[in-house]
């Protein structure tokens, strides 16, 4: 019996009073990664590489001047026409503004207010109301650190990396990325029928979508309907010019 | 007005009609505002009500401490509105309402049940007698209501109704059904309304993100509080301390 | 009259045969108890010496009762606790067993249950065996010869018997079968000619063929076959006892009392409450002829839980305004903290009360709040002052701040002590490397010296240098101490505290109260749980806090704990439980209760609460009367 005593419980507008156990309060603030610019961003773009694309595209779009998020927004959306992601382009600007590429700015170019504008009060008969303030258009530009990230980063070179780490299967990528460069692109089963009697798929048994999903990774091809060669693929299939593609 | 009309009192008391009328207009702003209580925890926001709201002048200084905090966070919010916002507050009213675990202490359910029954569970005696007490006014859950009827929105609306058949009730000189019904109004406020919503409103402060479900929450406490100060006053039923208050 | 057998070559008791046998039935409030003190004046007015009369009651404070009702002191009137210590405390018996009666205390009994693990059983499983061992041992079934079922059975039973030996100790649940085993072996060892037993049903079958075993001439039994089957003292009651003993015994004298002999009002309320369960109800006299008069019952119901502490106040203070002595007033408490709020309620009226407490509560392993086992340390270092040679203190000195209490260490020590038979404190003495290691050696170093600083001190300087010693300098000596070492004297020594501190724990069932010196001992009301009137009786009781969850306690109403198939058994046992206290009732009794009291109590008392609502800012939650006084609702008399 270690205490007789009864605590009173006075309710006094406290959670714990109302019956719910005290738990910590939801985190409503970002949490703080505390590493340098660089390194997130990489780590960003390391993450997200089926979405290096649109990062890009964005970072590029916000680079020389603020842009309306309205505009980013557009161009996400049409660069995602194709693509089912659970990304929005809210979450996309989130994501590039947590690892530090992009800044919230006002049209001016001003850094854009933390906090949501304390209401308006205005009369009217006498009557004092309150009237939300509207916050000034968002603008996105792209941050010193992320243009530094970019310059440094050579997408053929991410190509090149890929055929150095693969190097067994450069006949089959050779053909992949011969395919993907015909006008009106190509479809994977298109793809799957070309290379699957090729001696190199056959142990391990490999099929065509392994290599696009590198090459995609890489960026040397895109999904636009279907599989299209972008310009770092093309230099990359230059770099394949002395390869026997597959199938020969 | 209602205050000129007490503190009148020394003067020249108002005459029993001036006071219906009264009530009468005051029941259609209190049926508003009932009504637009029970939709924000009916369901999340969508887009369109959301730019409704927007567009809405809330109360600077509405006679009650809470209700202005609660004005003023939810004014505040609806000024910080990006495109984001509606999935913002789609997600919030998930977290605040229906919560992510399973212990029965992850959110502040919207059930009075939840509220006043010692496992915190949901269909116990409060549901039942609430049920009664609608079907007492010729009311049941709707079709499209699958939840309980003891739901913060069904009591709410309760009392939305119960306001306009005031309004209608004093308008057509049926006096002695309007007292009635605020009686019915005062006693479904503190046996039921007031005493438990003020435990949720404290467990929406906890679970919710947003400044917009915080503010409802001061909102709706403050509201439930100057009702029953309102009601009390009207049926001569308040304490001393509630009369000063109002005055 | 006892026989003494062999099975097989072990000795074991049979069920002896007794001249004369009489066995008194009736429900609380027949009369039994009043039939054995005209049964032993009987036998007193015909000459039969004093000294050839026992009395056993199940209780200390059911013993005291008897003896002061039966109007002398030279007839022996004792619980059958206190008959089995001393039985034990015979120097034969101490040969016999090998050491004197210390019981273990629950903490020590962990220390045990810690070198039991030793065996390599799953904990479960050996939790059980355990259990199943201390139960066996109070229906002396642990001597049959195929009580043990398979070999891990057999091996931790060696184990446990090898433990306590080189504790020096028993079991509690040892005490009662250890005395009758003594009996059996030992012609000489107690006579008496008659032997008078009140409550048969509250004692464990080792007490039973205990007080069997003294009876030489006759035997003299009341037993209430409607009590509800709880622990008092012992804990395992062998409620089957009295179907045994008339079985043993068809010759046996039956008297079946049927009347209630206390007043009308109350014997109408006790027989509401056994019509609602299904038991059969009592006969009661007509108001003019009942020997107690009309009586009176009521029900109170509060508003809120304060007040209701504020009126039980008051109905004491008003009844003893108008004539009840205090020890005639008993106040049925749901709980310990409730008991404590009776208790202070009735100190700002100035009357003093006696509140029930286990002593034993006060040596668990949970009573240690700190995480090195202070106060218990404290315990044993008082023990072990008092008797340098308490084998079981020196245990738990060692296990104290030792990973897994030392028990390997111990195992092997217990082996060696089986073999040659020194005693612990002899083997800690001997330091040797190869039977003990050097950090045991240490502690019990440490150990004996301590001893040879406090060495003659006296109890408040004895506490005093202890608490500095291990709790640190300056720190209040813990209030759990002072509350088991009242009682004693600032000049007693570590002997006398010792032998008052072991005393609380043998008979266990003691009262506390706010009176340091217990100098206003008879003018106290007593306050306690409804089974703590076992052989009392009281002009007035109150049944406070009686409330759903309090009574019956909250697991009545759960379904996950009473399933629906249980409920009515469950209420049935909770209608003995009240039947049993309120057929105690002289004169009169009220139940009092509440219907609101603040959530958080609520859930801290563990009141079933019907519904939450908020009241001024504070989470009330309103609750129900007992369900019980829905049928004494009728039985009101104002």
């Amino acid at each position: 019996m270690e205490s007789n005593e009864i605590h009173a419980g006075i309710y006094q507008g406290e959670p714990a009073d109302a019956g719910a156990p005290v738990r910590p309060a939801i985190h409503t603030t970002r949490h703080d990664d505390e590493r340098p610019p660089q390194i997130r961003i990489a780590e960003l773009f390391e993450r997200m590489q089926p979405h290096r694309q649109i990062l890009q595209a964005i970072l590029e779009q916000c680079d020389k001047k603020p842009c309306p998020f309205a505009a980013v927004q557009e161009m996400v959306e049409g660069l995602s026409a194709n693509h089912r992601s659970v990304y929005s382009p809210e979450g996309f600007c989130d994501l590039l503004e947590r690892a530090g590429a992009l800044q919230k700015v006002t049209d001016k170019g001003e850094p854009f207010p933390e906090e949501d504008p304390e209401p308006r009060v205005v009369v009217e008969d006498g009557v004092e109301y309150l009237e939300p303030v509207e916050l000034p258009e968002l603008h996105y530009i792209t941050t010193d650190d992320a243009k530094q990230a970019m310059s440094s980063t050579d997408p053929v070179s991410e190509v090149e990396k890929l055929f150095e780490k693969d190097a067994h299967y450069l006949p089959v990528y050779k053909l992949i990325l011969t395919m993907c460069a015909e006008d009106g692109g190509v479809a994977m089963p298109a793809l799957d029928n070309a290379i699957v009697n090729d001696p190199l798929v056959q142990s391990p048994r490999c099929y065509a979508s392994r290599f696009v999903t590198f090459l995609e990774s890489a960026g040397a091809v895109t999904w636009q309907s279907s599989w299209h060669i972008t310009e770092a693929g093309l230099e990359g299939l230059e770099m394949l010019r002395d390869v026997p593609a597959a199938g020969m | 007005m209602l205050e000129n009309a007490v503190v009148g009192n020394e003067v020249e008391a108002p005459s029993e009609t001036q006071v219906w009328d009264l009530v009468g207009q005051t029941a259609h702003r209190r049926a508003a505002t009932y009504g637009l209580l029970s939709r924000l925890y009916r369901i999340e926001v969508d887009k369109e009500f959301l730019q409704e709201l927007k567009e809405t002048r809330f109360p600077a200084k509405a006679g009650n401490a809470l209700m202005d905090e609660g004005y003023r966070a939810i004014g505040k919010f609806l000024g910080g509105m990006t495109a984001g916002t509606e999935l913002e507050l789609r997600r919030d009213y998930v977290r605040a309402f229906i919560g992510e675990g399973t212990d029965g202490k992850s959110a502040a359910y919207p059930f009075e049940s939840v509220y006043t029954s010692e496992n915190r569970l949901r269909m116990q005696d409060a549901r039942d007698e609430v049920l009664a007490i609608y079907r007492s006014e010729g009311l049941n859950r709707s079709v499209d209501w699958h939840d309980d009827e003891d739901h913060v929105a069904l009591e709410l609306e309760f009392m939305q109704f119960l306001c306009d058949k005031l309004a209608n009730a004093v308008k057509i000189g049926d006096f002695d059904n309007a007292e009635s019904l605020l009686a019915t109004q005062e006693g479904f406020l503190t046996e039921h309304l007031c005493n438990w919503v003020p435990l949720m409103t404290s467990d929406m402060r906890l679970f919710a993100k947003t400044t917009f479900y915080k503010g409802l929450a001061s909102l709706t406490e403050g509201y439930l509080e100057m009702e029953q100060e309102l009601l009390g006053e009207l049926l001569g039923t308040a304490t001393e301390d509630d009369k000063q208050t109002v005055i | 009259m006892a026989k003494r057998e062999k099975v097989d070559g072990i000795p074991t008791i049979a069920m002896p045969h007794i001249d004369k046998l009489t066995v008194v039935r009736g429900a609380a409030g027949c009369g039994k108890t009043q039939r054995l003190i005209e049964a032993v004046r009987s036998l007193l007015a015909q000459g039969t010496p004093s000294s050839s009369i026992l009395v056993l009651c199940a209780t200390p404070d059911a013993a005291h009762a008897f003896s002061n009702r039966l109007g002398t002191k030279n007839v022996r009137v004792a619980s059958t606790r206190e008959l089995a210590l001393e039985l034990l405390s015979q120097p034969t018996a101490i040969a016999l067993f090998g050491h004197g009666p210390r019981i273990l205390m629950p903490f020590e009994e962990d220390i045990l249950f810690e070198d039991l693990k030793i065996s390599g059983i799953e904990i479960d499983r050996l939790a059980g065996m355990f259990s199943f061992f201390k139960r066996s041992m109070t229906e002396i079934s642990d001597d049959h010869p195929d009580f043990l079922m398979d070999d891990d059975e057999q091996a931790v039973m060696s184990t446990l018997r090898d433990n306590l030996q080189l504790r020096g100790a028993f079991l509690e649940q040892q005490i009662s079968a250890n005395a009758a085993r003594y009996l059996a072996l030992t012609e000489d060892a107690a006579h008496y000619a008659h032997v008078f037993v009140d409550d048969w049903q509250y004692l464990s079958r080792a007490s039973q063929v205990m007080a069997e075993l003294l009876a030489h001439n006759s035997l003299y039994v009341a037993v209430d076959t409607t009590a509800p089957t709880e622990p008092m003292l012992e804990s395992y009651p062998y409620a089957r006892g009295a179907e045994e003993l008339l079985r043993a015994n068809p010759q046996a004298h039956i008297v079946d009392l049927d009347k209630f002999q206390g007043p009308r009002a109350i014997g109408l309320a006790l027989n509401a409450v056994r019509h609602e369960a299904g038991l059969e109800p009592c006969l009661i006299e007509e108001s003019s002829n009942a020997p107690q008069g009309a009586g009176s019952v009521a029900i109170k119901v509060l508003s809120n839980a304060d007040c209701e502490i504020e009126t039980t106040a008051d109905l004491v203070a008003g009844a003893i305004k108008d004539g009840t002595s205090p020890e005639a007033i008993y106040i049925a408490s749901p709980n310990d903290i409730w008991a404590s709020q009776i208790a202070h309620a009735l100190k700002q009226k100035d009357i003093g009360s006696y509140t029930a407490c286990q002593w034993t509560d006060l040596a668990k392993s949970t009573a240690d709040t700190s995480n090195d086992a202070r106060y218990l340390k404290i315990l044993t270092a008082i023990l072990l002052a008092g008797n340098p040679n308490d084998d079981t203190a020196w245990r738990s000195w060692c296990a104290f701040d030792e990973p897994l209490a030392a028990s390997g260490e111990i195992a092997l020590i217990a082996q060696t002590a089986a073999k040659n038979g020194p005693r612990l404190h002899e083997v800690l003495a001997s330091n040797k490397p190869d039977v003990m290691s050097e950090r045991m050696a240490h502690t019990y170093r440490m150990g004996v010296s301590l001893l040879g600083r406090t060495n003659g001190m006296t109890r408040d300087h004895l506490l005093r240098t202890l608490t500095d010693e291990l709790y640190g300098p300056s720190e209040p000596i813990p209030p759990m101490l002072l509350r088991l070492c009242s009682g004693t004297n600032p000049d007693d020594t570590a002997e006398a505290l010792r032998g008052r501190i072991l005393n609380k724990m043998s008979c266990n069932l003691g009262w506390e109260s706010d009176d340091a010196d217990g100098s206003k001992q008879e003018a106290f009301v007593r306050i306690g749980e409804m089974n703590r009137m076992c052989g009392l009786s009281a002009q007035l009781i109150i049944f406070t806090g009686f409330v759903n969850g309090f009574f019956p306690q909250h697991g009545f109403f759960n379904q996950t704990i009473t399933p629906p198939g249980d409920i009515d058994n469950a209420r049935a046992a909770y209608t003995r439980k009240l039947c049993c206290a309120l057929g105690k009732a002289t004169k009169t009794a009220i139940f009092t209760s509440f219907t609101k009291i603040p959530c958080s109590q609520a859930e801290q008392l563990g009141v079933k609460i019907d519904r939450i609502g908020l009241e001024n800012r504070i989470r009330m939650a309103r609750v129900s009367p007992s369900i019980f006084c829905d049928c004494l609702d009728g039985c009101t008399t104002g």
